[in-house]
């Protein structure tokens, strides 16, 4: 826009008013009094113009009335065009025109119209007083005169349309908006410039406001002093001062320990001064004069970041007491109607409230107790065991079987199976005479190898049973074939079981002298004692114990409670009649340990010395004989037993004096220590106190099939007074075979199992009149059975042609739930282990010498809603019915006789009753009535007798 | 309404089933009666107390109109019944599972 103006404006004026008239019309439309916002823009570009004139008048571009006021004493009013400005300024000038308001309008107005309008340049018209009001005749006079030449000519239109009388012609003094006059066709600005709206604010400035002191007015009360009062802290006891001492912190690192002290510095000077003199250097010599500088000023601003640690001092502990109320006091506030009228408003709510509990029970959750388990047995869901893992030793395994399956007690996937030839009674006395090169073994295995036992066991003979020691799980005691006990401690090797690794390269698990040919074998162990032949079973073992180790048995048979509590006893049961009791620990103080030398004359093997006091001189403390009751019957020949107590149940000790056990409670390690390393360690348990409540009757079943119960006490004799095994409290024959198994339930101590031949029963401790489930005949042996350790009515039964059958007494009685084929041949040994919650697992052992590891699925893992209720409701209605069934019997029996009496009466045999006269009588009358009878019949048939006639019957007069 | 009401009213309380104890506490939390051993008293007086106030002060300021009157909680164990009046408050304290 200024590119083109310009040389308009060095043409000529009259072509440049048009023009700047025209370009304020441009932006036409806004009032002046609202563009104060375009003002503030303008503002900033008026500035230079103003600053460029000299006038210090004009500081603030507050307005364009400023502006106008500012422009009035300009001298040269005749040159239209002031003739020192050079181009750049004009343009800005021009520029300078559009932020007039829509309006006024620049106007060159000539020396002779000024004349004529008296409109002069300094005499009508100042700097300061620079507007003036002309009518509008006189402008359109002068028009009319002038023509074209007037100055007024391009505005006539606009000078005729103007509503009022008088125009405004502001004078430019110094030329701002490029002419020298100003002309207003706008009312409300002619307003504004007739009436100046203030003073300026630099004359404001210039006055001197005189200084007069305030004069306090006078105060009244309205009151506030009493609130001030109110307010105002009164002590009423002296300030209480406290010191309040935060420790300084001294630190070492800050008060470093070197001391100064004076050095002469003419001693050592050479040594430790180095001194500097002061010298000029001619390098800074040239001074700097002038210095060119530039400096930004930058506003600072950083940003910081700390952390402290707030240790202010606080109270960390208070301790109060609670208040509370006097009997008095209490009785006071008993006595308060307010009370009372609480006491009686509440009564409903909480009755409502407590009833309302009582009736309905809003947070039951009918989801929660449905029970999610609609996949039992039965169901949709799996519950099939599946096969886990399975263990066989290519080179062991060999036609053997398995006579025994334990697991490790604590260490998580190692099981021990006991492998035996097999072979019947005759089979064995033929073989008696062979040398048997591969001693009998019992495998230790770990998951994580399936190929290789982690452990041999070696035996002496084939084991039929063993057991860890629930309490030193390094100690295993056997059952072996011929009668003997064998012991083993394989402590020495349980790193290398719990050893994860397949390899077994640590050096240290390896008895020294072994590891050349060894070194990547399975080791053998070797046994640390067998039982004296002589004194021990003289039939294979069938069943062996540990005896819990809550308590023991003394040598009269009383159970004591075990101040060590650890497992040191061990049962055991055979053919020969008889259960031992058996002591491992060292019966009396004073062997002495051996030297090393010593240790290895008598050690050859590198066998532990643990039980090195037993070995074949081990003799049984107790001996439970078993006799029939009936003279003259076969003596029971025992095949598996069970006693009450089982390991981890404390609830006897509960009863018993608890405290005693708490303080006397020996948290060592077991007592099976190799002599070797402590001595000391010795049977003491002189203190033990009886256990009334361990029961002393335990069962036995046999290879008849018979349940025997039996007490272990034995009793002294009147006559001979010696002790002597009571015989059998009771014994009946209950499975069709030799037990085989003899389990108690985990979750009701006094039901047993039982099983044998082709049958299992279910029977309750005490309850002899019969069992609380007999199931009928199975089709195959039974080769064992285990209960389930989690769910109270599952039992699984292993039968011999391999399959195992899964029993839940919840789902049905009177078959098996569940059968699955495990192997090819027969099942031999079931044992079952919780692993974790969320796995149980099912050691099954068959005849082949092959252990099959399988898991037991959810739902017979999970027990199904309310089971231990169902299931012993369930037994409880059973034994209800045993009572019953034997109320019964007594009924029977009685009617039996009564019976047997009147049959024996009429038969006039009774051997127990003569009769007398009267009833003899009696008897021949009736007689004599049922021959009138039979005539009367007789005769009627044969016509001669009619209906009425019917002899009357005398009654039998008694 | 005399003492020997009172008396006979918290007796009748007492015979609800499941019914553990209850305690009358005065607006200080100091418990006034109680047939709960002292130190469970002293707790509750104190706890449920101020927690009584809270559940007043939140009913009111909601609507400033309104009172609490009667509140229960809900717990494992037991349902604690709780009146709050002006002056005193009455707790009581039921066995959840009453079966």
């Amino acid at each position: 826009m200024s590119a083109p103006r310009t040389p308009t404006k060095s043409a000529g004026s009259k072509e440049s008013e048009s023009r700047n008239s025209r370009g304020s019309i441009g932006p036409a439309g806004t009032p002046p009094i609202g563009s104060g916002k375009r003002r503030s823009t303008a503002g900033s570009q008026l500035g230079s113009p103003v600053a460029r004139s000299g006038t210090a008048s004009v500081a603030s571009p507050s307005g364009t009335r400023d502006k106008l006021n500012s422009a009035t004493l300009k001298q040269n009013a005749t040159s239209p065009v002031p003739a020192v400005k050079s181009a750049t300024e004009r343009v800005e000038i021009a520029e300078n025109a559009q932020f007039l308001p829509s309006g006024i309008h620049t106007i060159f107005i000539s020396s002779a119209t000024q004349q004529a309008m008296q409109l002069c340049v300094d005499e009508d018209l100042t700097q300061e007083n620079n507007a003036k009001m002309i009518d509008k005749e006189i402008l359109l006079n002068d028009i009319q005169t002038n023509g074209q030449g007037s100055n007024f000519y391009e505005f006539q239109q606009q000078i005729q349309n103007y509503p009022e009388n008088e125009i405004a012609i502001i004078y430019d003094y110094d030329y701002f908006y490029s002419q020298n006059f100003l002309i207003c066709f706008d009312p409300k600005l002619k307003k504004f410039i007739e009436n100046p709206p203030v003073t300026l604010p630099i004359q404001e400035s210039d006055e001197v406001e005189q200084y007069v002191p305030p004069v306090p007015k006078k105060w009244i009360s309205l009151g506030s002093e009493v609130e001030i009062d109110n307010e105002r802290l009164i002590l009423n006891r002296s300030l209480k001062s406290f010191k309040i001492k935060v420790p300084t912190r001294i630190s070492t690192t800050l008060t470093p320990n070197e001391k100064f002290k004076d050095v002469d510095p003419d001693i050592d000077r050479k040594k430790n001064f180095i001194s500097i003199e002061q010298y000029d250097d001619k390098q800074f010599d040239l001074r700097k004069m002038e210095l060119d500088l530039a400096i930004q000023a930058a506003p600072e601003h950083r940003e910081n970041f700390s952390q402290t640690i707030w240790r202010y001092p606080k109270n960390q502990w208070t301790q109060y007491e609670a208040r509370s109320f006097t009997e008095d006091e209490k009785a006071k506030s008993m006595t308060d109607p307010e009370l009372i009228n609480m006491v009686v408003t509440s009564k409903d709510l909480f009755k409502e409230a407590l009833q309302q509990n009582i009736i309905h029970d809003p947070f039951y959750i009918d989801w929660n107790e449905l029970g999610g388990n609609l996949d039992g047995l039965g169901g949709p869901g799996d519950s099939h065991l599946k096969e886990y893992q399975s263990f066989s030793s290519i080179k062991q395994s060999r036609d053997k079987i398995v006579t025994c399956v334990q697991w490790h007690p604590t260490l998580r996937g190692i099981i021990a199976v006991s492998l035996a030839a097999g072979q019947g009674f005759d089979e064995r006395t033929d073989n008696l005479s062979r040398i048997n090169t591969s001693p009998p073994l019992i495998l230790i295995w770990s998951f994580v190898d399936p190929i290789q036992p982690k452990l041999y066991l070696e035996a002496p003979d084939d084991i039929q049973c063993f057991q860890f020691s629930p309490t030193d799980p390094h100690i295993i005691a056997g059952g072996c074939v011929n009668g003997q006990i064998v012991m083993w401690d394989i402590k020495e090797y349980e790193e290398r079981i719990r050893n994860p690794r397949g390899d077994h390269r640590d050096k240290d698990l390896f008895i020294p002298g072994f590891e050349d040919e060894n070194f990547f074998q399975t080791p053998h162990i070797r046994f640390c004692a067998v039982s004296s032949i002589e004194h021990g079973h003289s039939e294979p073992i069938t069943d062996l114990q540990w005896i819990p180790d809550h308590y023991q048995v003394t040598v009269q048979g009383l159970p004591t409670e075990n101040l060590a509590m650890n497992c040191s006893q061990i049962m055991t049961c055979a053919f020969d009649n008889q259960v031992l009791f058996w002591e491992t620990r060292v019966p009396r103080a004073g062997i002495k340990p051996l030297s090393k030398k010593e240790r290895e004359i008598i050690n050859p093997m590198g066998v532990p010395l643990t039980f090195k006091h037993l070995d074949l001189i081990w003799k049984p403390f107790l001996r439970v004989t078993l006799q029939s009751p009936e003279t003259g019957t076969v003596e029971f020949a025992p095949r598996k037993f069970s006693i009450r107590e089982t390991q981890g149940d404390r609830d006897v000790l509960n009863q018993e004096d608890k405290e005693l056990f708490e303080k006397k409670k020996d948290t060592s390690l077991g007592q099976f220590v190799n002599p070797l390393d402590d001595p000391n360690k010795t049977l003491s348990q002189a203190k033990a106190k009886v256990l009334q409540n361990v029961d002393t009757f335990f069962y036995i079943g046999t290879e008849d099939g018979q349940l025997v119960y039996q007490d272990w006490m034995p009793q002294k004799d009147q006559d001979s007074t010696k002790f002597f095994t009571p015989k059998a409290a009771w014994s009946t024959i209950v499975v069709d075979g030799p037990v085989v198994a003899l389990k108690r339930s985990p979750f009701f101590k006094d039901v047993i199992l039982v099983a044998g031949g082709w049958m299992f029963q279910i029977w309750r401790e005490k309850i002899h009149s019969g069992s609380l489930l007999h199931a009928a005949p199975l089709k195959e042996k039974i080769t064992d059975v285990e209960w389930s350790p989690t769910r109270p009515g599952v039992f699984y039964i292993s039968k011999q042609n391999g399959s195992i059958d899964i029993w839940d007494i919840i789902d049905r009685t009177h078959d098996a739930s569940l059968s699955q084929s495990i192997s090819s041949s027969s099942v031999t040994f079931l044992s079952i282990k919780v692993i974790s919650s969320k796995q149980q697992l099912l050691a099954a052992g068959d005849s082949n010498g092959t252990l099959h590891i399988l898991e037991v699925p959810w739902a017979l893992r999970q027990p199904v809603n309310q089971e231990l209720n169902l299931v012993t409701n369930y037994l409880e209605r059973e034994t209800e019915r045993r009572a019953f069934v034997k109320h019964r019997w007594d009924l029977r029996e009685e009617e039996k006789r009564e019976k047997e009496r009147l049959a024996s009466m009429k038969a006039g045999i009774a051997p127990s009753h003569i009769s007398t006269q009267e009833e003899i009588d009696i008897r021949m009358k009736s007689e004599y009535n049922e021959f009138l009878q039979f005539e009367f019949g007789v005769l009627r048939e044969m016509g001669l007798r009619d209906e009425n006639e019917a002899p009357t019957v005398t009654p039998a007069a008694t | 309404m005399t003492q020997a009401e009172v008396d006979d009213t918290l007796k009748r309380i007492q015979e609800h089933k499941g019914v553990q104890g209850y305690l009358i506490i005065n607006n200080d939390g100091i418990p006034i009666r109680s047939n709960l051993d002292a130190s469970l008293t002293q707790q509750y007086a104190a706890l449920i107390k101020s927690l009584s106030d809270k559940a007043r002060s939140t009913i009111r300021e909601i609507d400033p109109t309104n009172e609490l009157v009667f509140f229960r909680m809900r717990t494992k164990k037991h349902e604690i019944l709780v009146a709050p009046e002006k002056e005193y408050t009455m707790i009581v304290l039921q066995a959840t599972d009453v079966q």
